[in-house]
């Protein structure tokens, strides 16, 4: 592009750096110095590579979440090298300043295996005193003083279901925390690693009920010990059981319920697969953990034959549309029916209903 | 493919640097742009694309006949199925779902099938595009434009930094800057930075925390939220759409600008208004505009009496609202506008209607010799203030204060009103709106969510649209004289800020579902 001579009505570029105390709009403001094409895709290009400098480890980062594959690759070993240079040159710093100071540094990630095993010794240690415990469900006694901590947590699912389940909940004897990342699931630790965040998250505010859906986002490629496993594998569905049962056990601490949605039928049937495949999963690993059941969203949202439903007729027979345009994610009236079968789990094993009759009666 | 986002930003880069190397050659950056925008929308579906190329055919088709018909008749029966040919489109992608849905909960009720629900992927940015080729096909009917080539009404409809939430360029200030090459002397850097920089930061700082910390969490459950809480939520939901979509706005009239093409203001700071027709002269302006000029006026006006002009009035503002989704919630919010305009105007007319009796009866105190009713002239009639300046009374500082005190009294009822009419337009379902609007009065009690972060930021969000203009302007002028890689190393830094004080993850704006 070749840069143009001035214009001969508005000096500019070195020439003229400043324009004449005249210079003003027929609003009275003063006028803004224009600039060439050239001063202006070289400032626009300039501004590209200071920021790519100055946020090296955002691209990191970007290049890191990528599925995994050669263009993940090639774009994690560029920005790799373009952090390096940026930390040669301590241009990282004021990022990890701003980090700093907006509390934004990730919290380290929690030795989970360490964990588990540190939880196994501990599991017989609970201190619930028997009188405190409902025999009907083996859990304690709620009351409105002492209401029912729930989490609910997983990937954008979490984010429709989430109102939804907090809707049916009686206020005064649950207490509700919706803790949702979209994109999120258990194939990709390097973006959000939920074992090591529910381990913080459990010691910080010890929820009780625990409410869990992923999938959606994890039928992908592995990376174990840099090795790349095929999303549906053999060796895939091992590791993907084994991250499941990591979160199961991690869950496993006296007084602590899990819930975990196994996924309707999606709309794309390759995906409807993968879905399927992963529900099973769930099912499986937790047939031999107590503490875990799988509750099967699709009986709320699939047609009677277990195939994928766009709408459902609701109680007055009129056509309710179940799921947004994606085909995956849930409509509120979707997420409303699927919402009562996960609040019915938590109610049943907790006794919600009767707490909430008992509280009534007290006045 | 986002604003907010590197790969825009790439695509940018080479966009800009490729634009401006064939700026010389007009057919040549006419193409490369019709490319680089048609990638842009297709990045979200490449099926998007054959959507938008069918509507340029029809249209273009349809302005070409318009233009070439004599007759009045055939050119109004061409316009009407132009126009039906575009809101088929319109209904279908966008409102067939909710049609289907409201049409069947009213059959079923007499027994009858309702009509099948079909899972229909709704395009981006089809309510747009859909306005600009109506408005279109419209001023070539009425003789206000002639059909452009059709690279450049191609150009026109899938421009990329509009296409997505506008604004609604008109064709009549697009197609004449595709005629003539943009000077590359002249180019606004500075102007269009600030609004990048500035766009950028209301949406991915201001609107992601304010969603997140008390907006997301009181309309998905206002039921377990006290007062204060849901007061902040609707405050907090008024600054958020506005960030959002006036960042939107900011951000794609700063990239026009940088590849040479000017688009018109959309947002007039607009929570500075003191009625509620002031706002729409400053909210969304293109689209108030559009609406008057496509459907106010062509439904008739203010011609044929006062309850004509309010019935007009209302409906424009209704289906204005069913614009923006396809959900009663959004008719319900353009009928609340209405209504208010309407009530608002009658009020106005009953005031002014008072104030001219005042003045006669006054007119009438006078003594001899001093001016009379027959010398008035219709502006005096129409300014009451200039009558009491003439008599005397008030004193003018004393006007000034009554008339800065109504204006503060004024700007406060609009903002609340807005607010209220806010709670509908984001409310899930009519229910929720109401519980929100009737728990604000009844559910004190703690309000965790209310930090003095979420207060001061709400507070400096509106107290910002008070800097008066010219401050701005002329720091902007100063700024401007700063070498152009300084203006690089600053926005380039900037833009590190604003990605590390956002959140992880960027939501798409609120007016891309529109």
């Amino acid at each position: 592009m070749a840069a143009a001579p001035p214009h001969p009505n508005q000096p500019h570029g070195a020439r003229s750096r400043r324009t004449t105390p005249r210079a003003r709009t027929s609003e009275g403001f003063r006028k803004r110095r224009p600039f060439r094409s050239d001063q202006t895709v070289g400032a626009a290009l300039l501004a590209l590579i200071v920021a790519c400098l100055l946020g090296s480890q955002s691209l990191v980062n970007l290049a890191a979440h990528q599925p995994f594959g050669a263009q993940r690759s090639v774009a994690l070993a560029l920005a790799n090298a373009l952090d390096r240079v940026a930390d040669g040159l301590s241009l990282d710093r004021p990022a990890k300043f701003v980090d700093r100071l907006t509390g934004r540094v990730p919290r380290g990630r929690v030795d989970v295996e360490a964990l588990l095993q540190q939880q196994a010794l501990d599991t017989a240690d609970d201190t619930t005193s028997p009188l405190d415990i409902n025999p009907a469900t083996g859990q304690r006694y709620l009351s409105v003083a002492e209401p029912l901590r729930v989490l609910l947590a997983g990937d954008s699912m979490m984010n429709d279901l989430g109102p939804s389940i907090t809707e049916l909940a009686p206020v005064a004897l649950a207490s509700i925390d919706l803790d949702y990342r979209v994109s999120s699931g258990l194939s990709r630790p390097d973006f959000f690693d939920w074992p090591s965040h529910l381990a913080q998250v459990l010691d910080a505010e010890h929820p009780e009920a625990v409410v869990l859906v992923f999938g959606p986002n994890d039928f992908q490629n592995l990376e174990v010990d840099r090795k790349v496993l095929e999303a549906g594998s053999a060796p895939w569905l091992t590791e993907y059981g084994r991250r499941v049962g990591v979160v199961m056990d991690l869950l496993h601490r006296p007084g602590v319920t899990v819930t975990w949605a196994a996924l309707p039928a999606m709309r794309d049937p390759e995906f409807s697969t993968s879905m399927a495949t992963v529900s099973e999963i769930y099912r499986n690993e937790a047939s031999n953990r107590p503490w875990v059941r799988v509750v099967e969203l699709g009986s709320a949202l699939n047609r009677p034959d277990g195939a994928y439903a766009a709408t459902l007729p609701d109680s007055d027979g009129t056509p309710a549309a179940l799921r947004q345009g994606d085909g995956i994610h849930l409509s509120r009236a979707g997420a409303d029916r699927a919402a009562v079968l996960l609040w019915s789990d938590v109610s049943e094993r907790w006794a919600v209903e009767n707490a909430a009759g008992e509280a009534r009666a007290d006045g | 493919m986002l604003f907010p986002t590197f790969t825009f930003a790439v695509f940018f880069a080479v966009v800009l640097t490729v634009g401006w190397s064939l700026h010389r050659n007009g057919a040549a950056w006419k193409l490369f742009m019709l490319a680089a925008s048609y990638f842009f929308y297709g990045f979200w579906d490449w099926r998007f694309i054959g959507l938008i190329v069918l509507s340029t055919i029809v249209n273009q088709g349809f302005a070409t006949v318009i233009d070439r018909s004599e007759r009045d008749r055939a050119r109004s029966s061409l316009l009407v199925t132009g126009v039906a040919f575009n809101l088929g489109l319109l209904g279908f992608f966008k409102y067939y779902g909710f049609f289907a849905e409201s049409m069947g909960a009213t059959l079923s009720r007499f027994g009858l099938p309702a009509p099948p629900m079909l899972q229909i992927v709704l395009p981006i940015a089809i309510s747009f595009f859909t306005f600009q080729a109506l408005s279109y096909i419209i001023d070539v009917k009425r003789r206000e434009l002639t059909p452009a080539p059709l690279i450049d009404f191609a150009l026109y409809l899938c421009f990329f930094p509009h296409l997505v939430a506008g604004p609604i360029v008109r064709a009549s200030e697009f197609l004449p800057q595709l005629r003539v090459r943009p000077d590359p002397r002249r180019i606004d850097l500075t102007g269009a930075a600030t609004l990048i920089g500035v766009g950028l930061f209301k949406k991915v700082v201001i609107s992601s925390y304010l969603a997140s910390a008390v907006v997301d969490p009181v309309f998905n459950n206002p039921g377990r939220h006290s007062s204060l809480e849901l007061i902040a939520g609707v405050y907090g939901y008024a600054i958020q759409i506005y960030a959002d979509f006036s960042g939107y706005t900011d951000i794609a009239i700063g990239i026009a600008l940088l590849v040479g093409i000017r688009f018109p203001q959309n947002f007039n700071r607009p929570y500075t208004a003191a009625s509620i027709q002031d706002f729409w002269r400053r909210w969304h302006m293109t689209l108030s505009n559009w609406l008057r000029d496509y459907l106010y006026i062509p439904l008739g006006g203010s011609r044929g009496g006062r309850n004509r002009r309010d019935r007009n009035l209302f409906l424009t503002m209704a289906l204005g609202g069913l614009w923006h989704g396809a959900a009663w919630t959004f008719v319900i919010w353009g009928a609340y506008q209405g209504a208010g305009l309407v009530v608002e105007r009658r009020l106005a007319e009953k005031a002014s209607g008072v104030q001219v009796a005042r003045r006669r009866r006054r007119i009438a105190m006078v003594p001899a010799g001093r001016p009379t009713d027959a010398d008035a002239t219709a502006a005096e009639v129409e300014d009451p203030y200039g009558l009491l300046d003439e008599l005397g009374e008030p004193t003018p500082a004393r006007s000034r204060f009554t008339e800065r005190q109504h204006r503060w009294i004024g700007r406060f009822v609009t903002f609340n009103f807005i607010c209220v009419g806010w709670v509908f337009f984001r409310a899930d379902s009519l229910g929720d709106a109401l519980h929100i609007l009737w728990r604000i009065p009844f559910a004190w009690g703690a309000a965790p969510l209310v930090t003095p972060l979420l207060a001061a930021t709400i507070a400096t969000c509106l107290a910002v649209q008070f800097i008066p203009r010219a401050l701005t302007r002329n720091a902007l002028a100063g700024l401007s004289q700063l070498p152009a890689w300084v203006h690089g190393v600053a926005f380039g830094a900037f833009l590190v800020l604003v990605d590390l004080l956002g959140p992880t993850g960027i939501a798409p704006f609120i007016y891309f579902r529109f």
